[in-house]
């Protein structure tokens, strides 16, 4: 049904896309030689060679030298152009880096390294199905660049394979090839406002309201006060209390941070839906500053705060079964 | 590097149309290079992008070959050599590498 949604004039276009042709290369490394590299003309090429041959033909027709002379001149540029383009990528080398997880139904990046021993002109990079970079010279040496890709399903996924072409340096050859790295990437599911179940890691299921209301002791902002035990500290009797003649007490403190959640999925909503609740709801808790823990079928995350437990439970989440 | 003018593509076709005095339309060849400097003058005033104003200088750069077979008189040679100098080096200047380069792209922050 999509291919039929597309115009006509697009299928065509899909149908005549040379860059199509010639098999994928595969590995985690690929350097661009004689055996991987594929020249074709562009259109602007063919029509530069129709051209050619037009004033050929009209030249030894009329036996003038002029026509000859401007056809052998296009000839040999054309030639020229043939092996400068196959030159422009030949000896590159590209290395494909452990991606960063990204979110599903967002652009995601995956990180190619490119190793160059000169300089490159009009390099473009592509990966199926995403956007192209826009034509860039390659310096000598190492260049690092992000291809944009979108994935709409979760866990570790394989973009499809790297396009790497160039017409440079006339625009009258492309010159392209086609790899497949080999790093996975880790998909985390989509960020969707929804309603989070919570559990205790040793408790029965309970709200998230009611979880956060209950947090644990600290030493930052009074709370209450309560019996004195053996156990507590001299410090945290309440003297004031003790003169007034209310007994033995202790001042309980507790910390704001120290509010805890631990997540689960909601029970009811199917289990896909689920966990991209979770995800927007660890992202916002997270931004928050909050403490929370991840509780998954197959996996407990104890609770915490910072960048690492975030990605932690982001993670559990793009992998869970 | 800066994109040559577009007054350089006008200058070449200015020329072209020079070389056409003379031409007899009613033969094959001759209506046939009219048609085309006609049809490069029309497409220079529509182009807008480089595609389309190298396409120009392609047709400009056939026309040249065509009037060169009709015309081998010395002084039409050398306008003749004028504008093919002209269309060959629009073509190689305005090639996909020279002003279109960027810097590489940024590796993203991740998220």
């Amino acid at each position: 049904m999509a291919n039929a949604a597309q115009p006509c004039c697009a299928r065509c276009m899909r149908f005549v896309d040379v860059t199509r042709l010639g098999p994928v290369q595969t590995g985690s490394e690929l350097r661009l030689g004689l055996r991987n590299l594929y020249v074709l003309p562009t259109r602007f090429g063919a029509l530069w060679l129709a051209g050619a041959a037009l004033l050929q033909m009209v030249g030894i027709q009329t036996q003038r030298n002029g026509p000859l002379l401007l056809s052998f001149l296009m000839l040999a540029l054309m030639l020229l152009a043939l092996h400068l383009t196959h030159f422009n990528l030949q000896g590159l080398e590209l290395q494909s880096t452990e991606p960063r997880p990204g979110f599903a139904d967002e652009p995601l990046r995956y990180p190619l390294q490119l190793r160059s021993d000169c300089r490159r002109e009009a390099i473009c990079l592509q990966l199926e199905n995403g956007e192209p970079l826009q034509p860039q010279r390659l310096d000598p040496g190492i260049t690092r660049v992000g291809l944009s890709w979108n994935c709409s399903r979760r866990g570790l996924q394989r973009p499809g394979p790297v396009l790497i072409r160039s017409t440079a340096p006339l625009g009258l050859f492309l010159c392209w090839s086609r790899w497949q790295p080999s790093w996975e990437q880790a998909v985390i599911p989509a960020r969707r406002q929804g309603p989070v179940g919570s559990a205790g890691a040793d408790q029965p299921e309970r709200s998230l309201a009611d979880q956060r209301i209950g947090a644990r002791e600290g030493s930052e902002h009074w709370h209450d006060l309560r019996p004195h035990r053996p156990q507590d500290s001299q410090a945290r009797l309440a003297w004031k209390a003790l003169a007034q003649g209310r007994g033995r007490l202790s001042k309980v403190f507790r910390d704001e941070e120290t509010e805890t959640v631990v997540l689960a999925p909601e029970p009811g909503v199917p289990h896909e839906r689920a966990l991209q609740h979770l995800s927007a709801a660890i992202w916002q808790l997270s931004q928050r500053g909050e403490r929370y823990g991840l509780r998954l079928a197959d996996t407990l995350i104890p609770p915490g705060h910072g960048r690492e437990h975030r990605d932690r439970c982001l993670l559990a989440l793009a992998l869970t079964s | 590097m800066a994109l040559p003018s577009r007054r350089l593509q006008w200058l070449a076709q200015a020329v072209l149309i020079a070389g056409c005095v003379g031409l007899d339309p009613g033969w094959l060849l001759g209506g046939f290079t009219l048609a085309l400097v006609l049809m490069a003058g029309l497409k220079l005033l529509e182009a807008r992008d480089r595609t389309g104003r190298r396409l120009v200088a392609l047709l400009q750069l056939v026309g040249c070959g065509l009037l060169a077979a009709q015309q081998p008189d010395l002084l039409p040679s050398l306008v003749q050599l004028l504008a093919a100098v002209l269309c060959s080096c629009w073509c190689l200047a305005s090639a996909p590498w020279a002003p279109g380069s960027t810097a590489p792209a940024p590796v993203p922050a991740p998220a």
